[in-house]
């Protein structure tokens, strides 16, 4: 045997004797072991979510309107989320001009969509606005109620879900109201932003 | 060793500051937004076409003026018939009245009666007789300047004012007398007098 052929032996029994602590090394870590899981819990967001509906679309419209007549229409606010809300409301005119800022909006809750909207509501005392009207001739959306700002607002309403607010709307073109006013059309509708109550 | 600063470091020094202050930004940025995220929903009702109307009115006296009487030349005792068609040109139903004056005080002396007569028909004493008063009965201005003939042109529903729907139109036939026994003289001979008729409307 030569030198070389030791050397090569004595690299060779290094080798082995590296693996056999390597396999001597897992065969020492092996250890018993167990895993166990909870049971899962479900977790789901809610959400907010606005259903409109009543009548004002259609009983508020109006042709020939002249001063002094009076247009009572109603809006149903339903909390269709899953979560409690609070909500603020607009009404916004198509058009600007003298018609939004002289005719008046006002409304009331009312106990259901079906409840009495017309004159015998006894306007002015517990109205949720009372003649609201835009502010110039020039801007289009009318404040009613609350602010769309986050968080709670003066004059906010809360609902709960599944619950709903009726509204009945009186639209109103006053009797002061003079020739600037004729002649004019604009579509109205209603706009209610809603954010959770919750941690809010 | 020391460092040394050289044109390249500094160049590379500025952009990881720059990038390090958009990092922070961003954090800041996000962290503003997950502070404001919320739940939130809008809704809006379909719209309600609202159109306001109008009050127009448009005077006639079957040609292209709108002078009641025109010129008219009378004697005592006689007497004219004078057309004025009155229509509602708006949209919105209205009531009307119609107020004289005049400076004159020759104008004092003159009789006014007003019916209305069927559409279209001419104003004669035929067609007064058939037609109904709608003035006060045996008008003069007397001492006043003025005078209600038809109604009061005063704001709100007055005795005597006339309604008319929109497009509707009242055929006005007014009956002129200058009666004898005014003792005006000479000094009446030749005198014109004008009056003028003035038709108010209101939504009604």
């Amino acid at each position: 045997m030569n030198s070389r052929t030791l050397r090569y032996g004595i690299a060779s029994a290094a080798l082995l004797g590296l693996s056999a602590v390597t396999l001597t090394g897992l065969a020492s870590s092996a250890l018993f072991t167990d895993t166990k899981s909870t049971s899962a819990s479900a977790i789901t967001t809610g959400n907010v979510a606005l259903t409109l509906g009543g009548t004002a679309s259609t009983a508020l419209a109006v042709t020939g309107m002249a001063p002094g007549d009076i247009k009572y229409g109603v809006v149903t606010v339903q909390n269709a989320g899953s979560l409690a809300l609070r909500y603020a409301g607009t009404a916004n005119w198509s058009a600007a001009g003298t018609l939004p800022s002289t005719a008046t909006l006002s409304m009331r809750t009312i106990a259901s969509g079906a409840a009495t909207c017309d004159a015998t509501l006894g306007w002015g005392t517990g109205d949720v606005v009372t003649n609201a009207k835009a502010a110039t001739s020039l801007v289009t959306a009318v404040t009613l109620f609350g602010s769309n700002l986050a968080g709670q607002q003066t004059g906010d309403r809360a609902l709960a879900a599944s619950s709903s607010d009726y509204f009945c709307v009186r639209l109103q073109l006053p009797g002061s109201a003079d020739n600037t006013v004729a002649s004019q059309s604009s579509n109205l509708t209603f706009s209610f932003d809603a954010e959770q109550t919750a941690n809010n | 060793m020391p460092v040394r600063s050289t044109p390249r470091t500094a160049a590379r020094l500025t952009l990881m500051l720059a990038a390090c202050a958009l990092l922070v930004g961003g954090v800041l940025r996000d962290g503003t937004l997950a502070s404001t995220a919320l739940l939130t929903d809008n809704g809006s009702t379909s719209a309600a076409a609202v159109t306001t109307g109008s009050v127009s009115l448009s005077l006639s006296n079957g040609a292209s003026s709108g002078s009641w009487t025109g010129a008219v030349s009378m004697k005592p005792g006689d007497t004219v018939y004078r057309r004025l068609t009155v229509t509602n040109a708006g949209s919105t139903r209205l009531r009307y009245a119609v107020a004289a004056a005049t400076s004159s005080a020759l104008s004092a002396r003159v009789v006014m009666n007003v019916a209305v007569i069927a559409a279209s028909t001419s104003c004669t004493s035929v067609s007064y007789a058939a037609g109904t008063l709608v003035s006060g009965s045996d008008l003069t201005f007397g001492a006043s300047p003025d005078l209600n003939v038809i109604g009061d042109p005063g704001t709100g529903a007055q005795a005597g004012d006339r309604v008319l729907d929109a497009a509707a139109a009242d055929n006005l036939c007014m009956r002129l007398t200058f009666p004898t026994g005014t003792h005006l003289g000479y000094a009446g001979r030749g005198t014109t007098a004008a009056a003028t008729f003035t038709v108010s409307g209101e939504n009604a």
